[in-house]
């Protein structure tokens, strides 16, 4: 339960948390578009009608965690476009499959315009739409995984079948026919996500959402829930004061991390607190020293594998995590204030409070 | 149409409420951005900021400006007094208009108007309760508050008030002609068109508050049947 004082703190929390999301209908838009993409590259007369393509987010957009870009950049769409049948490692290689969807796309007028670079990036077609609603889409041509490996790996029971190859025009391997592929599993992990968030909330808040939702099956990719708010706030805290560092934490540590230490909490103000005092606790330190903070569907995987040979980012990340404890130390402490000590961690800019004499007001009324 | 001067209304209300920003869209002005403000209410300290989003129609003040509380902090519901399309209920089209006239000036109406309506909700997230009470819903309000202003016993006399009202604003009486009131005076003689005159707003068009109350009527007038 929340006393006053922290009722503000809970009020302002959310009410950066509204700010520095991305609107409803900004998804509604980008949605609209990658159906429409999805349309025209399993269109009629598209080559790639036979290999059955399917597009479909990954990311933050999946997530429900994105949040809005800093002064002059973009909204960015992650989307992974799969050919759920015909082609395979043996019979195409990476460079042959990007090549595929980027001729298709090429074959519209208007999709042709929008791809910057012409040639494409190292694992994706981008569109960049240069209308006022500023987002662009990455595209990641990609086929399914072949489990040959998986004896190798503990993959998450259920996980398996959304497993997939992606290109990287970087790969040893680009160029050839052969089962080196890069390796990824975005629908695995989004499906944790859900799946851990609903998990944690049906223990803690029984009552609340067992009257409003199936307890089979959890709800489908929500949005402005308690731990996304916490994420934005999370990866924003880290945007105002590291965004310039090349060894910023990275979103899908904090993403991770986050989502282990949440305990189902249903008000933001604990949520944030529990996860920011806990979230070391999921970073996995072996005998020799190596820090793992480990891929949920898949254990070999190591998010933090970059700490290894670049020690700064370790330290900035724990840096970071410091400096979010010490803001919950400042909010708890007595006669704080809450809103400026908030603004300045956020670096809002202070809305002056003009003195204001009410004279003649207009009493409240709806049609 | 008199001219608006936009960007000099804004600059004046930037003055004083730096973090609002100007936009010009295709049919409106939009002005976004957070609104700060220290008043009392009732002997109680009110403080507080908003997020909000305004809409200037290009020929305001004929059309009202609409405004939004972009924070998410008032959910839609009549009883927040925010309607489903986000717009913000703040008051009666008629008073609006009375405290308006005759500058409309933008700064008056953020700090008259919309301020007004916030300090009200946040007296009302506080304490539970408006603190100098709601409008009726709809046309009763809009009846109410004719009664009130000009004494008025009933919604038939409202409605004659208005006609009269409405007929001499909106296209004014030649003084010697025989006064639309039906006193049997010359216009220059009547003196209760003075008075009429003199509370009335010359801006406001009290034809759709006149169609509003005749619309009203007849539906109270004509019982409603339970569908089967």
């Amino acid at each position: 339960m929340l006393t006053k004082e922290n009722c503000e703190i809970e009020k302002k929390l959310n009410q950066i948390a509204q700010d520095i999301a991305i609107p409803e209908d900004k998804y509604k838009d980008a949605e609209k578009r990658y159906e429409a993409l999805g349309e025209w590259l399993a269109g009629e007369n598209s080559e790639l009608k036979e290999y059955n393509p399917k597009i479909y987010p990954q990311g933050s957009f999946a997530l429900g965690s994105a949040i809005k870009p800093q002064e002059g950049c973009e909204y960015d769409v992650d989307l992974i476009c799969l050919f759920q049948k015909g082609l395979n490692t043996s019979n195409i290689s990476q460079k042959e499959l990007k090549r595929l969807v980027g001729d298709r796309i090429k074959a519209h007028g208007t999709y042709s315009k929008l791809l910057d670079p012409k040639e494409g990036s190292r694992r994706c077609w981008t569109l960049k739409y240069n209308d006022e609603s500023k987002f662009h889409l990455d595209i990641l041509p990609a086929i399914p995984d072949e489990w040959t490996h998986f004896s190798e790996e503990k993959y998450r029971a259920g996980a398996i079948n959304q497993a997939i190859f992606i290109t990287d025009k970087k790969h040893r391997e680009y160029e050839n026919i052969t089962k080196d592929w890069l390796k990824s599993n975005p629908q695995g992990y989004i499906n944790w996500f859900y799946s851990q968030m609903h998990e944690k909330m049906m223990r803690n808040q029984k009552s609340l959402l067992a009257a409003s939702e199936s307890v089979k099956e959890f709800p489908s990719y929500k949005r402005g829930t308690t731990l996304q708010k916490a994420i934005q706030l999370l990866k924003y805290h880290r945007d105002i004061n590291f965004g310039h560092d090349e060894d910023k934490p990275i979103s899908i540590i904090i993403t991770t991390l986050a989502t282990k230490a949440y305990n189902g909490e249903d008000n933001l103000f604990d949520a944030l607190k529990n996860i920011c005092a806990n979230m070391q606790n999921y970073i996995e330190i072996s005998e020799n020293n190596v820090y793992r903070v480990e891929n949920p569907v898949n254990s070999k995987e190591n998010f933090a594998d970059k700490w290894q040979e670049n020690p700064r980012k370790r330290e900035i990340f724990f840096k970071w995590l410091n400096s979010l404890n010490q803001l919950f130390k400042e909010l708890l402490k007595e006669n704080a204030d809450i809103s400026q000590t908030l603004d300045n961690a956020y670096r809002r800019k202070i809305v002056p409070k003009k003195s204001v004499v009410l004279s003649d007001t207009v009493k409240p009324w709806s049609l | 149409m008199r001219y608006y001067n936009i960007k000099g209304e804004f600059k004046a209300l930037q003055k004083e409420y730096p973090c609002l920003e100007l936009k010009y869209g295709d049919d409106f002005y939009v002005i976004e951005g957070f609104i700060g403000f220290s008043t009392v209410i009732s002997d109680k300290k009110i403080e507080d900021e908003y997020k909000i989003k305004l809409h200037i129609p290009k020929n305001y003040p004929k059309n009202m400006i609409s405004a939004y509380e972009a924070g998410g902090r008032i959910s839609p519901s009549p009883d927040n007094h925010r309607n489903s399309d986000g717009t913000l209920c703040i008051g009666l089209p008629v008073e609006v208009a009375r405290i308006l006239a005759p500058n409309y000036r933008l700064i008056d109406y953020v700090e008259k108007i919309l301020i007004g309506y916030l300090a009200q909700y946040s007296y009302f997230e506080k304490f539970k309760h408006w603190p100098f009470g709601e409008a009726a819903h709809g046309t009763e309000g809009i009846v109410e508050y004719y009664k009130e202003r000009y004494n008025l016993p009933d919604t038939k006399s409202v409605l004659d008030f208005l006609k009269i009202l409405q007929s001499c604003i909106q296209n004014r009486q030649k003084g010697y002609e025989r006064c639309r009131c039906g006193c049997g005076k010359l216009y220059k003689n009547c003196k209760r068109q003075r008075k009429i005159l003199k509370y009335g707003q010359k801006s406001y068009d009290y034809l759709s508050d006149i169609k509003a109350i005749e619309d009203w009527l007849k539906s109270a007038a004509t019982p409603s049947y339970p569908s089967f």
